[in-house]
């Protein structure tokens, strides 16, 4: 994990997968699943509440909705796709997201945000750490844009 | 010989066998190539050695289009606007000459491989020293700095600069000396008369502000006057040809052209500027040469899109940090966002530090290729100069397509920096359809007396001469068919020296 990420960060990153490992074994693996595979997606980032700020504005300026389960699956299935799997290290994550990354940008899979150009897996991962964080716009209808 | 033509007698008649009308750029370059050759040659200038202001008065006139000031980029004495210019030199790109099906009236009837051998006497004229614009093995210091690698859309290219050579300064006394060259300052041209039928220049009508009138009777005639210039000279030529001389077609000031430039239309952060070889920050000297790396967009690109070219500068602007003070923190969106931004992009690269300096900004400046529009034009204005001439009017014209061309090539530098791994661009670029008055201009006047070789389509033919007169030569900026994306200084030159190579020819030869 990046050391630009703050203590009070890594509380809340680890509140998550507390959360996750506190979940009635009732509840269905796949959320389960879903809640760690997003504590692992933001853990690539080396600032995630900087990271959570952009996600925030790119939902508030798109009126986009999403939570964490939407957006941590619409970028893991498009990793799968490169053949990285959940639990890889998290190194593997980051390379795995930066080959996705710079795909996009060489397909014109773009995003704007304040006039910056990212990709669309940057912004989804800035969403899905505004949605982690508890700094996500309140959720209208998930978005089924992929 | 020089000659103030303030002291020539009234009624004296000039014999010579070629007539330079200004001695700017391509005036000097075309007489310093005819110089001790055997034939007469005449440079009229309407200024002296140095500034005067009721002589530069004489290029004032109005604006009715994008407000566009027309005395204050020009200069008007010997060496003309090479006495303020800044340098900066680069061929155009092949692409430049083609006629492209995506950009209306495009397509010169020369091409670059003809212009080649010209662009190097060019560089030489314009003192830069090696011709080394397209090397990057020349300019890498024995390969330590790289271009950057930006994919299949956008390309590194190089700019030379030029000291700047002051033309009237720099070549005074191989004029002065020239045996066969007299050149009159303090005369003006104020009209080409031809033949009856138009077909042949007889004499130039030259004035001066004290109130001197002299003829000139050459065999050739070359118009050297600017970009904007020859266009008002062939207007003012109507005693024959009412419309002016030339314009049978009504083409004499039409496609009027521009470099729009616009200061920072984005701005990029890289993560680390060591990736960043110092010609891209500033003028660095390298191989010989005083360059500059910019980033233009690829022939493959702007044909697959169908654009219109860009040339993209950059420089350092401030470091990216994770401890900004509060007190220097900029409130706008972008900058509370910039540090995530630099963030997000060391999360997926291999450029992750501990240092607080997360990136740099770099601030960019543009010019723009402009769509080459008949209704974009030089005309004459009903008020009259100090001579009685009627003063400029100019209609400038840009389209909305223009500008969104520019946005368009702005979101493939975003794309080359963001599949490069190592920067982000935000765009500056305000998304509207109109161009504003604040924004920049080039101060390069091009296209008002085009090269076609069809003359429906142009003035001036492939040889610089224009269509149905038979010994009238254009010289200048004027017949740019499209403007490509960098300075025209250096083409002016080359197409000068082109222009000298086939009268001298044509002198040889007897014709």
């Amino acid at each position: 994990m990046s050391d630009a990420i703050s203590r009070r960060q890594l509380l809340v990153l680890t509140g998550v997968g507390l959360a996750a490992a506190a979940l009635p074994a009732a509840l269905p693996l796949l959320d389960r699943e879903r809640t760690t595979l997003a504590g692992e997606l933001i853990a690539t980032l080396a600032d995630p509440a900087r990271a959570a700020e952009i996600g925030r504005q790119w939902m508030v300026s798109t009126e986009r909705g999403g939570n964490t389960s939407v957006f941590a699956q619409k970028i893991a299935k498009r990793l799968h796709a490169r053949g990285w799997h959940p639990g890889d290290p998290t190194d593997v994550t980051r390379s795995a997201i930066g080959e996705r990354v710079r795909y996009e940008f060489r397909h014109d899979d773009m995003v704007e945000i304040s006039g910056w150009q990212i990709s669309r897996t940057e912004a989804e991962l800035c969403a899905l750490a505004a949605a982690s964080l508890g700094t996500a716009p309140a959720e209208t209808e998930p978005s089924t844009e992929g | 010989m020089f000659i103030d033509g303030r002291n020539v007698p009234d009624g004296t008649i000039v014999e010579a066998e070629v007539a330079i009308i200004g001695a700017g750029a391509a005036g000097i370059s075309i007489a310093r190539a005819l110089r001790n050759i055997d034939a007469r040659v005449v440079l009229i200038e309407s200024g002296g050695l140095d500034f005067e202001p009721d002589t530069q008065e004489l290029y004032e006139g109005e604006s009715v289009g994008v407000p566009y000031a027309l005395d204050t980029s020009r200069l008007r004495y010997f060496g003309g606007s090479t006495n303020h210019w800044g340098g900066w030199c680069r061929p155009f790109e092949p692409i430049d000459f083609e006629q492209r099906d995506w950009v209306p009236h495009s397509g010169w009837p020369i091409n670059r491989a003809d212009l080649d051998p010209y662009y190097v006497r060019a560089n030489e004229v314009c003192q830069i020293g090696p011709f080394i614009y397209d090397d990057p093995a020349a300019v890498s210091e024995g390969g330590q700095y790289q271009p950057l690698d930006l994919g299949k859309e956008v390309m590194t290219r190089w700019f030379e600069y030029s000291p700047p050579t002051r033309f009237g300064w720099t070549y005074r006394q191989d004029i002065e000396k020239a045996s066969n060259i007299k050149t009159y300052l303090n005369s003006n041209v104020m009209e080409i008369l031809p033949n009856a039928e138009a077909t042949k220049v007889e004499r130039l009508r030259v004035g001066t502000l004290t109130g001197r009138r002299f003829e000139v009777r050459p065999q050739t005639v070359i118009l050297a006057t600017g970009g904007i210039e020859n266009a008002r000279m062939l207007l003012l030529s109507n005693s024959i040809e009412k419309a002016g001389l030339g314009n049978g077609r009504g083409l004499v000031g039409r496609y009027f052209m521009e470099h729009p430039h616009i200061e920072r239309p984005c701005e990029i952060m890289i993560t680390d500027p060591s990736l960043v070889a110092p010609y891209y920050q500033t003028y660095t000297q390298s191989a010989g040469a005083n360059i500059r790396g910019v980033f233009m967009f690829t022939a493959d690109y702007l044909r697959k899109n169908r654009r219109l070219g860009t040339v993209m500068t950059f420089y350092k602007q401030k470091e990216v940090r994770t401890d900004i003070d509060v007190e220097e923190k900029d409130t706008e969106a972008a900058r509370d966002i910039e540090p995530g931004i630099a963030q997000l992009i060391r999360s997926t690269s291999s450029k992750a530090n501990e240092s607080p300096v997360l990136a740099m900004r770099y601030g960019t400046g543009c010019a723009t290729e402009q769509a080459p529009n008949p209704d974009s034009r030089i005309m004459l204005s009903t008020e009259k100069d100090a001579l009685g001439l009627n003063r400029t009017k100019i209609d400038w014209r840009l389209s909305p397509s223009d500008r969104a061309n520019l946005r368009h090539n702005i979101e493939a530098l975003a794309r080359a920096f963001g599949a490069w791994g190592e920067g982000r661009v935000r765009i500056r670029l305000p998304d509207r359809d109109k161009w504003d008055e604040a924004e920049g201009w080039g101060n390069h006047h091009m296209g008002t007396t085009r090269m076609a070789a069809d003359p429906r389509k142009g003035v001036v033919d492939a040889n610089c001469k224009v269509h149905g007169v038979e010994n009238l030569y254009v010289a200048g900026s004027s017949v740019f068919t499209t403007s490509a994306t960098v300075n025209p200084t250096l083409t002016i030159v080359a197409l000068a020296l082109r222009l000298a190579d086939h009268v001298q020819t044509r002198f040889t030869r007897g014709v």
